[in-house]
């Protein structure tokens, strides 16, 4: 019998970028790579047990929930993987194994998988995740424990925002602000991915050199923060800490680049995303300085999150040529 | 020395392959015995009608057919050979169509001369010119706008990967090419005429402003290379600063564009009575050879791949460029009038389509300003309305949002498909 060729057919476009999911999610854990490692030699192989225990339980829950639905396992677009990576960095270095896995259950299978999956989940599994764990809790997630490697007068109990707030609190002035630029590279305390300030930004601008995410949710989201906690810090001194000690410290930089900037989660055009950024900001100042939690950042993107798809119907960009938005 | 033109809206970069040899543009080998399939649909409108028989003996340049009702254009025989049948021809997007078989018994001799008409929109007609930057809409129609134009562009943006017809068109005649678009300024009345390169064809930007700074009123513009920038409208506000408003032509608001094949060809039906049956093609992709040749009508692709030593090589083989070219399912399929390229693509596929993960990319590449995420979703939940609102028929079909998406979703795919629907809707509301 003749042999047949066939033909491969197909509509155009026949090229495609080479720049899959799994790409991009592999470019977002490489440019975490430097924060994580630095987080490790600091805190000890307790920390690098946590990270690996996070990660392999999202990876893990993901994988199960999609047998179980019976359909096709999606842990290979590496998103799982990310979201564990993420969870760790939010979570004290020295926070049991056990309590990890409850919050990668709720991070991938009530912060992702019952929406469906990748894409079409309102809030940041991650944030998601950590929250549920601060929220269920307290004591453990915030307990900052002592650094391995002790260079002696390193040693910190609390973050500096959560100093300030019991200085507040308990005294009605905030009195002693332990922070210079130093800190700026590893700053003491927090959780495992607040570790260094510098190499957050690096990441994060690695991400925007690479086109992976764009810089308007950041900078929007720091900008704010930085000059409205200014002109509250200038106003009144007892009130909260200098606009750096605002930006350089808790989660505010890794929400910033790496958790706003959450495609599911965050607003698609610019214009939204400039919005997005600004109420981050806002809020974030508003939970940190009048709230009852040290930190705001991620109750300010998670709250944010669910004004996604009202910021993506109202930012929704102009048909060429038509006379007014939304219509052709 | 040249203007900063500001760059559309969206687009991307592909890598651009522009790998084939432009220094000349050679001519290809054609045998007595050579079959020719030519169709008899090689434009956008109704097929021409025979003006042939069985048997019959036709000479290069001959009519073959005249126009169709309304839309349509003259199709003329590109090798001097008998009328083997006239009956169904492959094509390349439209299965068999009507057309004829011709057997090539003559090689040598002049080609058959048209005999001009007395306006430049008659001779274009007779020598059956259409828009040959690819979509085949017949220029002698262009040339009848009804509105007044007051600027010509001639488009040599060339912005497709692997596509270089033009550029070693312009780059061999481009004498041919500023003597057209003369003769299209001055019949139509514009003010101004306008040369469109892409900056990455500097020879061919200096060539043709040398040229061009003799006469008055037409001027070379080099643009930044993009894909998609040789699309109608985006040209035109990348140039002019205009927006077409939707549903809209150019002509509507005074602009004609024409392809700098197109204008080659209108030269060479007024100076030398040629009627178009021949036109330069790209042969390029993953092949030894990437070269331009001059190629009849009617070519079967496998005669083209064996005369120019790029073989088969077990590939997609397509027409046109990478990013709106069609796939072909043969190789009896001929090459007509709009194939500017012939390429042969060894990139494998994506394995599979994985879930829209909400990145925004798609729209941020959309050259008209959509969402192709949600016209894409629109279409599958089968909400016709919702996307015309959305504007789907604004769309140009470049492909720019299903190359970048990193799920590799069939938009720009599902985004044709959903037009035609709200083609139908929009015609039964009517």
């Amino acid at each position: 019998m003749e042999e047949r060729h066939l033909f491969s057919v197909s509509f155009a476009p026949h090229i495609k970028t080479d720049r899959s999911t799994e790409k991009i999610m592999k470019l977002v854990i490489l440019s975490l790579m430097p924060s994580v490692i630095v987080s490790i030699l600091y805190y000890g192989v307790y920390s690098l047990f946590l990270y690996l225990s996070c990660i392999i339980f999202c990876v893990l829950f993901e994988h199960l929930f999609c047998k179980i639905q019976g359909r096709y396992s999606s842990i290979r677009d590496y998103s799982a993987v990310l979201t564990g990576l993420l969870l760790a960095m939010t979570l004290p270095p020295s926070l049991p194994v056990w309590t990890a896995c409850i919050g990668s259950f709720f991070a991938i299978v009530i912060g992702k998988m019952v929406f469906g999956g990748i894409g079409q989940n309102p809030f940041n599994p991650a944030l998601t995740g950590r929250m549920i764990l601060l929220i269920s809790f307290p004591a453990l997630m915030t307990s900052w424990n002592v650094p391995s490697f002790l260079p002696a007068d390193a040693v910190s109990g609390a973050t500096v925002l959560g100093n300030a707030k019991t200085d507040l609190s308990l005294n009605g002035v905030i009195s002693h602000i332990d922070f210079d630029f130093m800190n700026l590279l590893i700053s003491n305390g927090g959780s495992l991915g607040e570790i260094s300030p510098l190499l957050l930004i690096l990441g994060g601008l690695f991400l925007i050199y690479k086109r992976v995410i764009s810089y308007h949710i950041p900078l929007a989201f720091i900008l704010t923060v930085f000059l409205l906690s200014g002109v509250i810090y200038l106003f009144d001194k007892n009130v909260t800490v200098s606009p750096f000690v605002h930006v350089l410290s808790g989660g505010l930089l890794l929400g910033a680049f790496f958790m706003a900037t959450d495609y599911s989660t965050s607003p698609m055009f610019n214009m939204g995303k400039i919005v997005f950024g600004i109420f981050c900001g806002v809020l974030t100042v508003a939970i940190r300085v009048y709230g009852g939690y040290p930190e705001g950042a991620g109750f300010a993107i998670l709250i944010m999150n669910a004004f996604t798809p009202l910021l993506d119907k109202f930012f929704k960009p102009k048909v060429f040529g038509a006379k007014y938005a939304g219509n052709s | 020395m040249f203007k900063k033109y500001k760059s559309l809206r969206g687009g991307i970069h592909p890598l651009d392959h522009k790998e084939a040899d432009v220094s000349i543009i050679r001519d290809i080998e054609i045998n007595k015995g050579d079959e020719f399939f030519i169709p008899f649909i090689q434009h956008i409108g109704s097929p021409s009608v025979a003006v042939v028989r069985d048997g019959e003996e036709v000479i290069k340049g001959q009519l073959l057919a005249e126009c169709g009702a309304g839309l349509g254009s003259r199709i003329h025989s590109s090798v001097t050979g008998i009328v083997k049948s006239v009956s169904t021809v492959p094509h390349y997007i439209f299965g068999n169509v009507p057309g004829c078989v011709i057997e090539v018994t003559e090689t040598e001799g002049e080609f058959c001369r048209i005999k001009g008409g007395a306006t430049l929109s008659e001779t274009v007609k007779e020598a059956g010119i259409v828009g040959l930057g690819g979509a085949g809409f017949p220029t002698h129609i262009k040339l009848s706008p009804k509105n007044h134009i007051d600027t010509i562009i001639i488009n040599g943006s060339e912005c497709e990967p692997y596509l270089m017809c033009d550029h070693a068109l312009m780059l061999n005649k481009p004498k041919n090419i500023i003597q057209g678009a003369l003769l299209l300024k001055d019949f139509l009345k514009a003010s101004a005429c306008i040369i469109a390169v892409e900056n990455n064809k500097k020879d061919c930007i200096i060539k043709l402003s040398e040229l061009s700074s003799k006469y008055n009123g037409i001027d070379v513009v080099s643009l930044p290379v993009k894909y998609p920038q040789g699309s109608e409208k985006q040209l035109i506000y990348s140039i002019l600063s205009k927006t077409v408003p939707s549903g809209s032509i150019p002509a509507d608001i005074g602009v004609v564009i024409q392809n700098v094949a197109t204008v080659n060809a209108v030269y060479e039906a007024v100076n030398f009575s040629k009627p178009l049956y021949e036109r330069v093609v790209t042969i390029s992709g993953d092949t030894q050879n990437p070269s331009n040749y001059k190629i009849p009508n009617g070519m079967k692709v496998s005669d083209i791949f064996s005369r120019t030593s790029n073989p088969y090589n077990n590939g997609k083989v397509i027409f046109g460029g990478p990013m709106t070219g069609s796939s072909l399912s043969s190789l009896d399929i001929p090459v007509i009038k709009t194939t500017g390229g012939i390429l042969q693509l060894n990139q494998k596929s994506r394995e599979q389509i994985q879930p829209c993960i909400r990145c925004g990319k798609c729209s941020e590449v959309c050259v008209m300003g959509l969402v192709p995420r949600e016209l894409e979703a629109s279409f599958i939940k089968n909400e016709t309305e919702k996307n015309i609102k959305n504007g789907i028929m604004s769309c140009v079909e470049c492909g720019c949002c299903s190359y970048i998406c990193p799920s590799g979703r069939l938009l720009a795919e599902t985004i044709k498909a959903g037009k035609k629907y709200a083609q139908k809707l929009m015609k039964e509301k009517k």
